[in-house]
């Protein structure tokens, strides 16, 4: 990772959190994510935060899904829809030199939402022998599961220069990706497998339960490794 | 030339999105998994690597897993996989196992029966069992239905997910593995049961009224059979009990135990056996709530032991509501009503290799044990099991009615009580005072309600409590540390309702807060500096 890197990731970074965008995304996130924890840790009566990583139809993975892309899609379609890509690709910084600064100063702004229901854990260790390791694991799991789906939403992003459409493609793909494990019903046998390894969720949860997997995080890496490859491609391939 | 730069890009993309997919179909078969849970939930326990190195004879599994089972059922296959890698690694040798899909076993003839299907009159459609599933039937694995996706229309399937374990001409199987948190608990009792020389025999004592095994205790009785030989022991017919029995239980005698019996088991205790007595003075009816007297005649057996059974049943404030039904008019009505005598105590001993890890363990019409150990010495006493010191005494002559008015003059004030108590060590003879055993084990319950089919056998965790009970009595701490883990489920404080809303509250509403409050800051701040900058 490079200065220039480095540098345009802070300038986005704190161009978030000028705006109101950042405060909207994480207070929403953490509005809808502390209900949705502690309206049942009083029934469920366990010291534990699988809850939190579990996805499901009805969980914080299920609400990133939606933020993500809402968060991603301005990255590259913006500075397209307003000019400002002829500037940033004049000046002395490669393609993906921006693709993976837009990507970290997202991340940075995601991985603050998530790690600030830490409180969370905090809270039910003061209340309970909470199990730290299916914490940690579960953390790693929804912070790589986060950038796999900003990682789709960047390259989504450099695809057009309309947000709304960057954001609508950005969440199409992520809920097919969300869901497909839950549609193995629906497809033939020897596909079967195959379907629950693309799958985002299927991965997220292993590492809910506790269990940290290479496959797993191969899984992850490879997704957001590819997503950002396209993204940089993409943009290098316009402006040639 | 830009058609040429689209080409060369497209052509980039697609060789680097073919070589991440080969990275993953590498990683997929070259793989490491680390289990991050305080109690090694996804490890192989001790006891699990110790019955492994401990095999002299080869034991072969072989799972029979459905191709393309779905979400869950898929993620319980995945991990039955994995740990059969682990089983196999630890294994040094004795241990093989296939992972197979019963249709891949299917020959030219099955696969033509599964196409002749037929119509019943009800319009149901059968057809003819496959060599495979007959197989499988006769071995005692079950196949079961799931919907899934054929030829673009829902169709349920028959499906399977069960384990054969073999070792010699030794079969034991799990018909459908319901639980990936289970299977290593499960898998392990089965290798132990097919490769030990010597299964551990458990005698039930019988006669006496008491509840019948196989009948009245019937889901302890095949838990129990899964693990290690039963048998029952009348002792009226032979006071004897064969020197192959490891432990014996007492349940409920509501005749007393003649002398010879008594002798019978004294014996049997003396010579470094262990002995679970779970006895009261009172036979309730499950049906009608009446009591009838149970006149065990154990009183002075244990008074040799130091320990006393109380005369009164036990009522307490930590309990468990109970559905009644009752004639009104000519209506049959279920309703739910308050039964301080279905204690649930949260006075487990979280230390003891029986109740560690228990929480919800319900045991209704107990008396107490009361620890009279001064006369004893070489005997560690350990009440297991108590109440709260809210507790109260119901003396006889017993009133189970559960529309009773419970106001507490009705009753006598009892404070803490032990309800079970777990002895270790040189027991006493009764009849022999000279004598007592080198090493052995005895538990006393004040009441069996809690093991039998009628009233709470069917709590998981009585069922946990009675198989612990049975494991530590024939010492077999390796299961019982496997199952410990496999419900260690850690529990939150009991808090106030006040402190539960603040808690949820602060939380919910108070970290949302301290975000807008935090912008708030940084924008006036902003603002602030905005209008100190002149131009």
């Amino acid at each position: 990772m490079t200065a220039k890197t480095i540098a345009i990731a802070r300038r986005e970074f704190r161009a978030l959190f000028d705006s109101p965008v950042a405060y909207i995304v994480i207070v929403a996130f953490l509005l809808v994510t502390g209900w949705m924890f502690f309206s049942t840790l009083f029934l469920r009566e366990r010291a534990d935060l699988r809850v939190l990583f579990t996805p499901s139809l009805f969980s914080p993975a299920m609400l990133l899904l939606i933020f993500a892309p809402a968060i991603s899609m301005r990255a590259v379609a913006e500075e397209r829809k307003s000019g400002t890509i002829e500037l940033l690709t004049s000046m002395p910084v490669r393609d993906w030199e921006v693709v993976l600064g837009k990507f970290l100063a997202d991340f940075a702004l995601t991985a603050a939402a998530v790690l600030s229901t830490l409180v969370y854990a905090i809270t039910v260790a003061c209340i309970g022998d909470l199990d730290w390791g299916p914490v940690i694991s579960g953390y790693l799991g929804m912070l790589l599961f986060a950038a796999s789906l900003l990682a789709i939403g960047l390259m989504c992003s450099s695809w057009t220069d309309n947000q709304i459409v960057a954001f609508i493609v950005a969440l199409l793909i992520g809920a097919c990706l969300y869901v497909i494990s839950w549609l193995q019903f629906f497809v033939p046998d020897f596909i079967a497998p195959l379907v629950d390894y693309v799958s985002l969720s299927s991965h997220l949860s292993n590492m809910a339960r506790g269990v940290l997997d290479t496959r797993d995080l191969l899984y992850y890496f490879t997704l957001i490794g590819g997503a950002l490859f396209i993204a940089e491609r993409s943009m290098a391939h316009q402006h040639a | 030339m830009s058609n040429r730069k689209g080409i060369d890009t497209v052509v980039g993309v697609l060789a680097v999105i073919g070589i991440l997919i080969l990275v993953n179909v590498l990683g997929a078969k070259l793989f490491w998994r680390g289990d991050m849970t305080r109690g090694g939930e996804f490890t192989l326990s001790q006891g699990t690597v110790q019955t492994l190195e401990g095999l002299t004879d080869p034991v072969t599994v072989r799972a029979y897993f459905s191709e393309g089972l779905p979400g869950p059922l898929a993620a319980i296959s995945r991990h039955v996989k994995d740990m059969l890698d682990e089983y196999y690694a630890s294994a040094s040798g004795n241990f093989r196992y296939e992972f197979i899909d019963p249709t891949s076993e299917e020959t030219e003839e099955d696969k033509q029966k599964k196409k002749e299907s037929k119509r019943t009159i009800t319009g149901q459609i059968v057809r003819e069992k496959t060599s495979v599933e007959r197989e499988l039937e006769r071995i005692g694995i079950r196949s079961f239905g799931i919907r899934v996706n054929e030829a673009d229309s829902i169709e349920r399937k028959m499906v399977y997910m069960g384990v054969e374990v073999r070792a010699g001409d030794k079969v034991e199987v799990i018909p459908v593995v319901r639980s990936a948190e289970e299977f290593e608990y499960e898998l392990t009792t089965l290798v132990r049961k097919v490769s030990r020389k010597d299964i551990p025999k458990i005698g039930f004592v019988v006669g006496h009224g008491g509840p019948e095994p196989e009948k009245d205790l019937s889901l302890l009785w095949q838990k129990l059979e899964r693990i290690y030989e039963l048998t029952t022991i009348d002792l009226g017919k032979k006071p004897e009990i064969d020197a192959d029995v490891r432990a014996i239980l007492v349940v409920g005698p509501k005749t007393a135990l003649s002398e010879d019996e008594q002798k019978a088991i004294d014996r049997f205790v003396k010579g470094g056996g262990s002995a679970a007595f779970l006895v009261g003075p009172v036979a309730p009816d499950p049906q009608s709530l009446q009591s009838s007297p149970a006149e065990h005649g154990l009183e002075a057996m244990l008074a040799s032991y130091g320990l006393k059974l109380g005369e009164g049943l036990l009522l307490d404030v930590e309990y468990v509501p109970i559905p009644v039904t009752r004639q009104s008019g000519r209506m049959r009505v279920t309703q739910t009503v308050d039964y301080p005598f279905f204690l649930l105590p949260k006075g487990l001993d979280r230390g003891h290799p029986i109740t560690r890890g228990l929480e919800k363990v319900v045991f209704p019409f107990m008396v107490p044990v009361e620890m009279e150990m001064q006369t004893v010495s070489g005997v560690e006493a350990r009440a297991i099991v108590h109440t709260t010191d809210k507790a109260m005494i119901q003396k006889p002559p017993f009133d189970l009615n559960p529309f009773q008015h419970w106001t507490r003059d009705s009753f006598t004030e009892a404070g803490e009580k032990d309800l079970i108590v777990a002895l270790t060590g040189e027991i006493p003879s009764h009849f022999d005072k000279e004598a007592h055993a080198a090493r052995a084990r005895v538990l006393v319950a004040g009441g069996y309600s809690f093991v039998t089919d009628a009233f709470s056998g069917r709590q998981i965790g009585n069922q946990i409590f009675a198989l612990n009970m049975v494991d530590w009595l024939v010492m077999d701490e390796a299961l019982l540390a496997m199952r410990a883990r496999s419900i260690d489920k850690a529990p939150l404080d009991e808090l106030s309702d006040t402190s539960r809303n603040l808690a949820k509250y602060l939380n919910i509403l108070g970290l949302p807060l301290a975000f807008v409050a935090f912008g708030l800051v940084r924008w006036r701040m902003r603002e602030a500096r905005r209008k100190r900058v002149r131009i």
